[in-house]
């Protein structure tokens, strides 16, 4: 079946729904490119909710404009190397279309490179780059130094604009700022607009499913498309009733409306109904419940009762990662949810907001060291014939050992070739490590580094 | 239908000069022969490619499309020798081209190749006409490819010229017109091309086979070779840098 979110997207920038001031100011933006004058700012950044209409404001310009649309969106993958090898590669040649035409830009004819969902990268450093500074993230710098050079339009699109910032201030500078914001979008608009989609595909919908819709939706204007579709499915003529087929959720805080029922309620039934239709897995939800139990229930017997629930249903978790028979997830999310309403003898006065499970951000702020904490375990295993895992057993011995003797550091190093962030990881000592790392260069007196040698060498013996 | 026996050299061949360009492509097969057309991802390059049957051992095609995978085609051929035969059939029930090289039978399912433009090439202004041997240009891009990521290529009456600048080294590569094969420019044509795209084309042209060079004034290069016994033609377009002021 065709989507409609697709077949209906608008083709025109006047067709697109929203804010007249964002349409102005992309026109004058493009009417400068098509002059042959290169604007101040070559780079756009497009920020809002999803389903808001960035990407299609974004093809509609370019299609108003003329313009040949290199499109790299989360379907690809967007690491450094393909970002510099089309998107950068893109913006500073000239163009040949899809159909075969060249286009010159001296005549105005551009191309515009869309990097959709630009703040979900793929932000691992490449291998060139692990010899640089430590800031020069991936994707990010991939895209900072195509705007640089660019000579051609450059749109970024961002449901999280804090997080496409994050970590490349730059961007800011090199980029005009635009912000989708839903409370511009009138609500007639849409509905218009959801008529209109109704009409041509010869269903009769009432004014108020339409207006209901067009309420619910908050701004999403792609999900109203596909809740309209999804209502119009195999009918000619849609009426009220029919909007129950939506059951209606939040879209925008599911997890939180989840949390609310489970620590607020012993209604296990509509617990269990709301967390078969949240669109996230067990495995997320089971750390955000972790993490808030004990912001919610004061009692200390019942803070170990929810937790004991949490602890089996992560048993069935586990059991269902390890066969792959996600059938198992049901009764996980049965003891997570309804469990651990259950767990608490009585109900607690309200609290304030829900805290994002700090696991997953020690994750993601520790992967670097991570990172390199599997390379030095690679690095000693293989020296020792140890598994990596084996090799974490006695990795802080080593590491002990390291830190006490300077010359056994200066030695390991050598011989398993570590870098300086691994060397910091063992030693933690930043200054010890430039020490190393320098006498290392200047080369220390000969006899001394025999000595050394020698004495390892026996060492080495009884390993 | 297809049936085809082809040289493992000749399908290699192929996928060289094609992969560093794009990875999926729509093989449109008539029975003279088989030819793609497509443009890369970043829309600066185009590659125009065609085989006539009689560069096949054995052929037999109605006409037909096939969308592939180079990526996957290229992994078995690696598995082919130089001397081997490979033959290729389409499976129209399961949608897969079937590859037999000597006992080893790889069946590769297929790409829809619906929503897979093909370009047309375009009529482009470009006045020089250069034929070259392939090794002779292949030295100087490469002797540019450490000192800067573009180079300007000249032609005019009586030379054809390669020149580099990279922050304090340059590269020159000049050739008079007498150890050019042909040179035939009725006025002083430069452009500004990509090393990186230059170097990727020239590499599948055999050392010294000739190499023929349409260039016109900051337009695009038309580079096209005959391989396979003259019996394959391969053409590239590739679009030149803008410069900046």
């Amino acid at each position: 079946m065709e989507d409609w979110t697709e077949k209906y997207r608008p083709k025109t920038l006047d067709e697109v729904i929203g804010d007249a001031e964002i349409k102005k100011k992309l026109r004058k933006w493009a009417e400068e490119w098509n002059r042959g004058i290169i604007p101040v700012k070559k780079a756009i950044i497009l920020h809002g909710k999803p389903g808001i209409g960035k990407t299609s404001t974004a093809l509609a310009l370019a299609r108003e404009y003329g313009w040949t649309v290199i499109e790299l969106n989360a379907s690809d993958v967007r690491n450094a190397e393909n970002i510099r090898r089309i998107a950068m590669q893109g913006a500073i040649h000239e163009t040949f279309s899809p159909s075969g035409d060249f286009l010159h830009s001296s005549q105005g004819k551009r191309k515009l490179i869309i990097l959709d969902e630009a703040d979900n990268l793929f932000e691992r450093r490449t291998k060139e780059d692990t010899s640089s500074n430590l800031t020069d993230r991936g994707g990010k710098r991939a895209i900072i130094e195509t705007i640089k050079r660019a000579n051609h339009p450059i749109i970024l699109i961002a449901n999280d604009f804090r997080g496409l910032i994050k970590g490349a201030d730059e961007l800011r500078n090199l980029c005009d700022i635009i912000r989708f914001d839903e409370r511009k979008i009138r609500l007639m608009d849409i509905v218009n607009y959801l008529r209109r989609i109704a009409k041509s595909e010869n269903v009769a919908v009432s004014n108020d499913v339409l207006i209901s819709i067009a309420e619910r939706c908050n701004g999403d204007i792609r999900s109203a498309v596909r809740d309209l579709q999804t209502i119009c499915t195999g009918r000619t003529t849609v009426g009220a009733d029919d909007l129950k087929i939506l059951n209606y959720r939040d879209r925008d805080h599911t997890i939180y409306e989840i949390l609310r029922e489970i620590f607020r309620t012993k209604n296990i039934s509509s617990i269990s109904r709301s967390i078969q239709a949240v669109d996230e897995d067990p495995e997320n939800i089971i750390l955000w419940i972790a993490e808030n139990i004990p912001n919610e229930y004061f009692d200390i017997r019942d803070i170990s009762a929810a937790y004991d629930k949490v602890s089996k249903a992560d048993v069935f978790l586990g059991r269902a990662r390890r066969t792959r028979s996600f059938t198992l997830w049901r009764y996980a999310a049965d003891l997570m949810s309804g469990g651990v309403a259950t767990a608490k003898r009585r109900l607690y006065p309200s609290r304030t907001r829900y805290t994002f499970p700090s696991w997953l951000l020690e994750m993601k702020y520790s992967r670097q060291s991570r990172e390199t904490r599997e390379k030095v375990l690679e690095k000693l295993g293989r020296y020792c014939h140890c598994s990596r895992r084996k090799t974490k057993e006695f990795l802080d011995v080593f590491a002990n050992l390291m830190k006490r003797d300077e010359n056994l550091a200066r030695y390991f190093r050598e011989k398993l070739d570590l870098s300086k962030e691994e060397m910091l990881l063992i030693l933690e000592d930043e200054s010890r490590v430039k020490r190393i790392f320098s006498a290392d260069r200047t080369s220390k007196p000969k006899g001394e580094k025999d000595r050394v040698d020698r004495r390892m060498m026996k060492q080495e013996r009884l390993f | 239908m297809f049936q085809a026996k082809i040289k493992a050299d000749i399908l290699k061949k192929m996928i060289d000069i094609v992969s560093p360009l794009v990875n999926e492509v729509k093989i449109n097969v008539t029975p003279a022969g088989m030819s793609l057309r497509a443009v890369d991802p970043a829309h600066v390059a185009m590659v125009d490619l065609s085989i006539g049957a009689s560069a096949f051992e054995e052929y037999k095609a109605d006409e037909t499309e096939i969308g592939i995978d180079l990526d996957k085609l290229a992994s078995v051929m690696k598995l082919a020798s130089s001397g081997d035969t490979v033959e290729m059939e389409l499976d129209d029930v399961s949608n897969r081209l079937i590859i037999r090289i000597g006992n080893l039978t790889r069946k590769i399912g297929l790409i829809d190749t619906t929503g897979m433009t093909e370009p047309k090439v375009p009529n482009l202004n470009l006045p020089a006409k250069i034929t070259v041997k392939a090794s002779e240009l292949l030295q100087g891009v490469k002797a540019s490819e450490s000192i800067s990521d573009h180079i300007a290529l000249t032609a005019t009456e009586d030379a054809f010229e390669l020149f580099a600048e990279g922050d304090t080294d340059t590269v020159n590569l000049k050739l008079p017109k007498d150890l050019l094969i042909e040179l035939n420019a009725p006025e002083k044509c430069r452009s500004l091309f990509s090393v990186e795209y230059l170097s990727s084309m020239i590499k599948p042209v055999k050392g010294d086979q000739p190499l023929t060079i349409y260039l016109g004034n900051d337009n695009p290069i038309k580079l096209e070779f005959d391989f396979a016994d003259k019996n394959a033609r391969a053409i590239y377009l590739l679009a030149p840098r803008i410069e900046s002021e």
